[in-house]
């Protein structure tokens, strides 16, 4: 549905994304990560039809998305600043909308609007909190009954509930209408919960663009508990062949990362004769982590 | 599925009226109190009595300042439109609606047409109301200024439009598009001082402009001009006269709006998203503006600083005789001027190290323009037109008649005769160029002549000073002497006469 070919822009000299790649298939829920300045808004304004690309391709369902109407009809987008017109409530704005976008769904704005009730459609917007704001955001992109939804950071400055509510709409959508949806947040653990397919960016560039079960599948979190007498000394480089990628020890147990599926470290851990063997899964986090090269984001090498 | 507005939007054109419909509404009322006060009291003018004279006046000023603010905010409100590109959240939230930017564009230029239109047609229709009671005007003069003033708010409407696409705040583009008005003005005075600074007429297609004090758009002109029977002109403004009865002007600046316009739809659809809020949205903007901030700062107050301070001996304002010194001049206001437009346009103000480069190179284009013009590369100052493209001729000075007394020469033999002065001075002039750039000392030594001819095409205009007992001086004497019955003072005005005028008395009888 969605595809990013080789696609290079710069800044006054500055690469914000370099020869980028980034496919999203129809009906999936695609969780685009990365480190701030990564490039994510900016690719996210490339899908819009914000941004022109220096070089390579930005599609959707076949067609180039910039100065594409018809293409833009069917895009859904809500950015991470927010504009609303100046005393403008929220049925102004869906006015607006209404005459824009061809399949504006008034019952259903209505539909949104009753479930969503903190909302009060009499209010001018730019009054409203963060928080109502982006809800208000929702209700208008979902009443346009687009096929591409494109978030940027959706859900900040909503309070979990609102965000529970939020996600349950969208993935209702995804469900009964097929819609594909991209979404940019530093919330992984929300990703997490949604997310059919991740890609993390760093530096302009695509890292790592796989299914979320993929991605879990190559890396391996285990949890070691031993005896007192029986604690042996584990570093990076004392398990053979495994390429260990984090090591902590807490009393008597240690958490290993490994980049290894689990039956391969299993085979080499159990020399050690531990206590305990956990396999524990890895979350978005902490793959998110490893693999930009650890806490700190100096990535000094990448592994695939 | 297709896109519900591919290339117009009404439901934006609405939004936009929604938002500034109050500056719009106070520019179209502004519009109508001005034009229809101004019309009544030129009616009742000539009924009043003198008393009444300096209210009046008081009156008819501040209409016009009036006006000048409702034509002003009529063209905020127009461009209003477009003011989305200098702000970064609402031109992304626009760019990513089901918009293409042809649609985007020309929902947002129609609706600055509509702005515009609107007042002006509102007018019409108020004093074709007012001709059919009062029979003020004829329907066809009042059809011909909505013809011309509906050309010029389009023409300074585009240009709004185009220099909007080109800055990307709406600070620089307000800077801009008030500089162009500026520098559309002061083009005519700076003309004047250039003419005598450095001898230079004026050959050009179009001619230049006259300058008129207030009417950068100038309705309420006509009605005046209109209703006193002084003429159909619209003064100072892009439309310029017309006084030969056609709309061939008028033709031009529609021609040169409708370019305007299809330059900023070219450059809007270039623009870059990114670019909003940046001073300038193309680089080549920016060295366009150094350029051009360079040299109105060199060629204007660098010649107002020669005149003001440096030769400002005797009380009386003139310029060095020294050709280097205004050169000098010149460079250091123009590498002020250069320095003062980076720092705008970079919004820092350690800006002079990295610029030293470019700005020599602008420094340096602008000495050989200045010694292109003191050398005459093009022959401008020897131009002398032929007879039969001339239409009108004006000759003034302290060689005939009655010294400052101008001689208005209509007839084909005036024409004649102002051009074979000319030859004459341009056969002799370079003497007295040799000696000196211009007069040294303006009551003592030299006196004045200005000749001023009108062509199908352009004009010539010249003020000269000629330093007494040169070769030139003494031809011109016999000159005038020989076709003094053409050149005789035809012009008394009993009321204004000033006895100082004729203190130079008859130069023929020196």
């Amino acid at each position: 549905m969605i595809s990013v070919d080789n696609l290079t822009k710069t800044f006054e000299g500055f690469t914000a994304l370099d020869r980028l790649d980034l496919h999203v298939d129809k009906g999936s829920v695609y969780g685009l990560v990365g480190p701030n300045g990564a490039g994510k808004s900016t690719i996210i304004r490339h899908l819009t039809g914000i941004y022109r690309q220096d070089s390579g391709t930005v599609t959707i369902d076949g067609q180039e998305v910039y100065d594409n109407a018809y293409i833009k009809s069917r895009v859904a987008y809500i950015p991470d600043d927010l504009f609303f017109f100046l005393n403008s409530d929220i049925n102004d704005m869906m006015k607006y909308y209404k005459g824009i976008y061809p399949h504006f769904n008034e019952d259903r704005y209505k539909k949104l609007l009753s479930v969503l009730t903190s909302i009060d459609p009499k209010k001018t917007i730019r009054k409203m909190s963060k928080g109502m704001q982006k809800q208000a955001a929702f209700i208008l992109a979902m009443s346009t009954m687009a096929d591409v939804f494109v978030l940027d950071e959706p859900v900040d400055g909503l309070d979990p509930v609102m965000r529970r509510q939020i996600w349950s709409l969208l993935m209702q959508d995804v469900t009964e209408r097929q819609v594909t949806v991209l979404v940019s947040s530093h919330n992984l653990r929300e990703l997490e919960d949604i997310c059919d397919t991740v890609g993390i960016m760093n530096k302009g560039r695509m890292l790592i663009e796989k299914s979320l079960y993929s991605l879990q599948e190559g890396i391996s979190k285990i949890q070691l508990a031993f005896r007192e007498d029986n604690m042996p000394n584990i570093t990076e480089n004392s398990i053979d062949d495994i390429k260990c990628l984090s090591i902590t020890k807490s009393g008597s147990v240690y958490t290993l990362i490994a980049k290894c599926s689990d039956s391969e470290v299993r085979e080499k851990l159990r020399k050690y004769d531990p206590l305990i063997m956990d396999f524990i899964p890895l979350n978005l986090e902490e793959i998110f982590i490893h693999e930009l090269g650890g806490e700190h984001y100096g990535i000094k090498e990448i592994i695939l | 599925m297709a896109s519900k507005k591919l290339f117009f939007n009404f439901n934006m054109i609405m939004r936009d009226i929604r938002m500034h419909w109050p500056i719009w509404v106070m520019s179209m009322l502004g519009y109508v109190f001005t034009c229809t006060i101004v019309i009544a009291l030129s009616t009742y003018r000539y009924d009043m009595t003198h008393d009444y004279e300096i209210a009046y006046r008081v009156i008819e000023l501040l209409t016009e300042i009036t006006h000048m603010f409702a034509a002003c905010m009529g063209l905020v409100a127009a461009t209003a439109g477009f003011g989305y590109l200098t702000k970064r959240r609402k031109h992304y939230f626009y760019e990513s609606l089901p918009f293409n930017r042809l649609s985007l564009f020309a929902t947002r230029y129609l609706f600055g047409v509509l702005a515009i239109m609107i007042p002006v047609i509102s007018i019409y229709i108020i004093e074709l109301i007012q001709t059919t009671f009062f029979g003020y005007f004829a329907i066809a003069e009042l059809t011909q200024w909505l013809i011309v003033s509906t050309v010029e708010y389009l023409f300074w409407y585009s240009l709004g439009v185009l220099v909007i696409t080109l800055c990307g705040r709406i600070g620089m583009a307000a800077f801009c598009y008030i500089a162009l008005a500026v520098a559309w003005l002061i083009l005519n005075v700076l003309f004047d001082a250039y003419s005598q600074l450095l001898y230079i007429g004026v050959k050009s297609g179009l001619g230049i402009m006259e300058f008129s004090t207030y009417n950068i758009l100038s309705p309420i002109e006509f009605f005046t001009n209109n209703e006193i029977k002084a003429s159909y002109d619209i003064k100072g403004t892009v439309v310029g006269l017309y006084q030969d009865g056609t709309y061939i002007r008028v033709l031009i600046a529609f021609a040169a709006g409708v370019l305007l316009t299809v330059g900023a739809y070219l450059l809007y659809t270039r623009r870059k998203s990114e670019k909003t809020e940046d001073n300038f949205v193309f680089p080549a903007v920016k060295v366009i503006f150094n350029w051009c901030f360079a040299f109105f700062c060199a060629l204007g107050f660098g010649l107002f600083f020669i005149a003001l301070f440096i030769s400002a001996e005797e009380g009386q304002a003139h310029i060095p005789s020294h050709r280097i010194g205004i050169l000098v001049i010149l460079i250091i206001v123009g590498f002020v001027g250069y320095m003062a437009s980076c720092m705008i346009a970079e919004k820092r103000f350690r800006v002079i190290k990295q610029n030293m480069v470019k700005c020599g190179v602008c420094i340096g284009v602008l000495v050989l323009f200045m010694i292109g013009m003191f050398c005459d590369v093009l022959n401008i100052e020897k131009y002398v037109p032929d007879k039969g493209d001339c239409t009108y001729a004006q000759v003034s000075g302290e060689y005939f008649g009655t010294g400052y007394r101008n001689n208005r020469t209509y007839n084909k033999a005036g024409i004649d005769k102002s051009v074979d002065l000319l030859q004459l001075i341009v056969d002799n002039f370079d003497d007295v160029k040799s000696d000196r750039i211009i007069f040294d000392d303006y009551y003592g030594n030299t006196k004045m002549i200005g000749i001023y001819i009108d062509m199908k095409k352009g004009y010539v205009r010249r003020q000269y000073y000629v330093p007494e007992g040169s070769t030139l001086d003494r031809k011109l004497k016999e000159f005038m002497h020989e076709n003094s019955q053409y050149f005789k003072d035809d012009y008394r005005d009993d009321d204004f006469y000033d006895p100082g005028y004729y203190e130079y008395g008859d130069p023929f009888y020196d």
